[in-house]
């Protein structure tokens, strides 16, 4: 019986190791282009805000999501569906800092996360970091300061979340991910409710890497062209610029010189 | 043939081309102001004068030909490189573009200035004048146009602490108005119609009196 026993709690645990060995997968490249248009951070995506840079739509949390930076700093804007909304909701990012592409990190090793909520104010977000299951550590109650503005504006059936953060924030006590120009890093996105523990969707940490283009972005999602308008602009200039430098051109050699012939 | 490669040469060669145009068209000013303010006073320094005005006049000419036919391969080229969607997705596009056809605009009109009257237009003050703002400003479009390139290739441009203190975006297409660019297209006509028939008056009062 006992050896029945142990060999099904073999099968099991050899089982459960292989389905945990990650299948390997390339994982999706989300970029935040440079950009020069810095948003507002109030929760609206205003008119041209976040047209210079692609919006990827995630499935696991069903959310929009968008990063951009202007080499200083990191801009992120999420774009979430809640039939229901409540002030526990919550969005959170994991940056998988050390680098062991799995959730959470461990208290020698922790990742790096930040998690915007209405239940947190005024500013509706949190420099944290993950020491391990649930366990979310914030940066300023670690000596660490928190690095992050946010704020999450609930809009016709849509969370709208627009976050700052700093590229580099030399938070060594928030364990803070250092991001510079050209550097990618693991990156994970969950959503929820504070206080329903599990109940709450996240990607895996293998699923996405987050890379900080140096470039801008000149793709088709980017802000639309005005053809007319913009052709119309260049002839006026053609124009004006033609124009007036043969008017000085004419003025300047048929004006016969005073006394002369 | 490879027509990124290609483009980096054309965009290369009529960038440097025109810059130096630019240039020898400000050493020329500053050689000519010596000679007419502070010439006769040293004569090594009036004959260096003398000298680097009589190389750089025809330098810039060549060089603003140079760069014209560059600027133009640059921009057949450019169209094969950059594909419609970068033009109809980014602002940084359509404005280094629209810069770079005024750009080419203004050296079009300097070299045919420079055709027209050759050499003797630095002895007619007016005419000389006129010749020197379109290069100069032929000269800014280019500096212009160069740094919007850079912010294509992600590399920036010295000229962003300039966008920042004025809050220029250079990704945000600047455009007119329909209406704005109709009007100025019409007010320019009639002004320089206006302009030029009071010079004409003018200029006959001034004959009938001499």
């Amino acid at each position: 019986m006992i050896s029945k026993m142990l060999r099904f709690l073999v099968l099991t645990f050899t089982i459960m190791s292989l389905a945990a060995v990650p299948v390997a997968s390339a994982a999706t490249e989300l970029k935040a282009y440079r950009s020069m248009v810095v948003p507002t951070i109030d929760g609206i995506a205003s008119d041209g805000e976040w047209t210079d840079t692609p919006s990827f739509s995630e499935t696991t949390s069903g959310a929009s999501v968008a990063f951009k930076h202007d080499e200083k700093s990191l801009y992120i804007l999420i774009v979430f569906p809640k039939s229901q909304p409540s002030e526990k909701d919550f969005f959170g990012i994991e940056f998988d800092n050390n680098g062991d592409k799995a959730h959470m990190g461990s208290g020698s090793s922790p990742d790096d996360a930040l998690f915007v909520s209405q239940a947190y104010k005024p500013n509706n977000g949190k420099d944290a970091f993950l020491v391990g299951f649930a366990k979310q550590t914030d940066d300023d109650k670690a000596g660490g300061t928190d690095d992050i503005e946010a704020r999450m504006v609930y809009s016709s059936g849509n969370y709208v979340v627009e976050i700052r953060r700093s590229l580099t924030t030399n938070d060594s006590k928030g364990n803070d991910v250092s991001l510079t120009v050209g550097s990618s890093v693991g990156i994970g996105f969950t959503m929820g409710e504070f206080g329903k523990g599990a109940l709450h969707a996240a990607t895996d940490m293998n699923t996405y890497t987050l890379t900080v283009e140096s470039a801008e972005y000149t793709g088709v999602e980017g802000a639309k062209l005005n053809l007319a308008q913009w052709a119309q602009t260049i002839v006026a200039g053609v124009v004006l610029i033609t124009a007036w430098s043969i008017t000085g051109v004419i003025i300047v050699t048929r004006t016969p010189k005073k006394g002369g012939s | 043939m490879n027509l990124r490669a290609l483009h980096t040469i054309t965009a290369e060669m009529h960038g440097g081309m025109l810059t130096l145009a630019g240039v020898c068209v400000l050493v020329k000013i500053v050689a000519e102001l010596y000679l007419r303010v502070l010439g006769g006073r040293v004569p090594l320094l009036d004959r260096f004068a003398r000298g680097v005005s009589r190389l750089v006049e025809p330098t810039s000419y060549v060089a603003a030909i140079g760069g014209s036919v560059g600027l133009v391969l640059s921009s057949v080229t450019g169209m094969g490189v950059w594909p419609i969607e970068a033009l109809l997705g980014s602002g940084t596009v359509p404005n280094k573009i629209m810069f770079s056809m005024f750009a080419l605009n203004l050296w079009l009109i300097f070299v045919a200035i420079r055709t027209k009257f050759g050499e003797s237009i630095w002895k007619r003050t007016g005419l000389a004048a006129v010749y020197v703002v379109v290069g100069l400003l032929g000269l800014t479009f280019v500096v212009v146009s160069g740094s919007l390139a850079g912010h294509l290739t992600g590399k920036g441009s010295i000229l962003d602490p300039l966008y920042e203190q004025f809050n220029i975006r250079v990704d945000t297409p600047l455009l007119l108005e329909s209406n704005v660019a109709y009007a100025l297209v019409v007010t320019t006509g009639l002004l320089v119609i206006a302009v030029l028939y009071i010079h004409s008056l003018m200029a006959q009062r001034r004959e009938s009196e001499s």
